[in-house]
């Protein structure tokens, strides 16, 4: 009962307050609201200007030091640099030595050769490895991701395990780095995760990988050959990029069986490859494709690249397409009967 | 020689800055396109070094600028991985030589005293 008689109190008193201490009370609360936020702002902007005037200072107390770093030769260089008094006490500071891991990471990724090592050799010296692996393992993902790109960069592959379980991690940005680093660190072997994932690749990061594979030649055709077998589409359709890429005709044949491959998208890359890969069997696979493919848009794919790979040799097929009823179909036919005459 | 760099990145632009002015080059530096392009009119160069990604002004503008004011001032672009069309783009305007990223300062400066050479 007591709480009872309290609300009633409470609303007794709230019918004697005037229109008018209504209104004076809801601008002072609207004022001191506005007040606080501002005061929130200075003070988040204060502490930014401070952090960014910390981290200036810092950059400049390091580039003298790591210049001299950078540019030592294999003859001076000894399995321990030194370091000025004033960057020793300043990298006591967690602060400081995550801004130095910074600038480490973003240098290696701008210079190779000797000074490459160099800034590796000192981000091992540091231990700065440590930061790098709590970051990786962080609940943040964007920490894990960073952590990852960090340990990939300066080559840890102490830590490649850990790297290889995080491939295969649901948040998609953590897989993507993770599975980037496991090829930067060890090359096509870096790839024996493709037999666990589940999850598909994306087109972005088959680029990324593809990229990162450009200037190796594939060495080892089985394993390829067991990425096309892969129940995951992605994965088949990276190996047919990376087939295409690397003009790999020892491969013909596997491609050619991927033309009847029950995704849509692995057949479309199968075409394309095919169109990288030139030889008769693989016009004679296109051709003898062609009647079996449901999709227009996959039939249209195949003209175009007997278009572009084609001989006289694909003519008779293609006067027979000249009677399909479909408008869209006879067009691109005529076109491509019109170009290999061309040629001749 | 008489060297204009043009390196967003502080370090980077240091490291080649120390590196080259350690084989007897006069150099100078810059890290952005814009300024860059006001250094070309004062300091005249014999060779210009300059990354594509820049803040005001790219590379390439840095680039075209070059061929226009004295198209036998060559110029070497630096690119990041990746960045092949740019690279193309580069060279339709006129650049002379081209570095990726990362990139040794030995292998700058061995392709500078190529430069160097020739311009000799």
């Amino acid at each position: 009962m007591p709480v009872a008689t309290f609300f009633i109190g409470m609303y007794q008193e709230l019918q004697r307050i005037t229109a008018l201490e209504l209104f004076y009370a809801t601008i002072a609360l609207f004022t001191s609201i506005i007040l606080g936020l501002i005061s929130a702002m200075v003070f988040i902007m204060l502490a930014k200007s401070k952090q960014a005037a910390r981290q200036k200072h810092l950059q400049s107390t390091f580039k003298q030091w790591l210049v001299s770093i950078i540019l030592q030769e294999p003859d001076e260089a000894n399995t321990f640099f030194s370091m000025p008094e004033e960057i020793s006490l300043a990298l006591q500071k967690r602060f400081a030595r995550r801004a130095l891991l910074e600038e480490l990471v973003r240098l290696k990724s701008n210079l190779s050769g000797r000074a490459g090592d160099n800034l590796q050799q000192l981000y091992n010296q540091l231990q700065l490895h440590k930061l790098s692996a709590h970051d990786m393992h962080s609940s943040k993902w964007y920490l894990k991701a960073k952590g990852i790109q960090e340990l990939a960069t300066m080559d840890q592959k102490t830590y490649l395990p850990e790297i290889y379980t995080l491939t295969l991690h649901p948040n998609v940005q953590v897989r993507t780095e993770a599975q980037t680093a496991m090829v930067c660190l060890q090359g096509y072997e870096g790839l024996t995760f493709f037999k666990q994932l589940a999850y598909p690749l994306t087109e972005w990061h088959q680029v990324q990988l593809l990229q990162l594979l450009a200037n190796q030649p594939i060495s080892n055709t089985e394993m390829i050959r067991d990425w096309l077998q892969l129940p995951n589409p992605s994965i088949v359709q990276f190996a047919l990029k990376l087939i295409s890429e690397q003009h790999a005709s020892q491969f013909q044949q596997d491609v050619i069986t991927c033309l009847s491959h029950l995704e849509e998208i692995v057949r479309s890359q199968a075409i394309a490859c095919l169109g990288e890969i030139p030889s008769a069997p693989a016009a004679q696979a296109l051709r003898s494709h062609y009647s079996s493919e449901s999709s227009k848009t996959l039939q249209l794919n195949i003209l175009a690249e007997l278009m572009k790979t084609g001989t006289t040799s694909e003519l008779p097929f293609l006067q027979q397409l000249r009677l399909t009823p479909d408008e869209g179909m006879r067009l691109a036919v005529e076109k491509t009967i019109n170009h290999l005459q061309q040629q001749v | 020689m008489k060297i204009l760099i043009a390196e967003d990145e502080p370090i980077t632009l240091a490291t080649m800055e120390f590196r080259l002015a350690k084989d007897g080059h006069e150099v100078v530096s810059t890290d952005n396109g814009q300024d860059a392009l006001s250094k070309l009119q004062d300091f005249m160069p014999d060779l210009v070094i300059t990354d594509i990604m820049m803040p005001f002004a790219s590379g390439l503008e840095v680039l075209s600028h070059v061929k226009k004011m004295n198209a036998r001032i060559p110029v070497i672009v630096l690119s990041a991985m990746g960045q092949e069309n740019v690279v193309l783009e580069a060279f339709t305007l006129g650049a002379d030589d081209y570095i990726t990223k990362p990139f040794s300062p030995n292998e700058l400066a061995l392709r500078v005293k190529r430069f160097s050479m020739r311009i000799s």
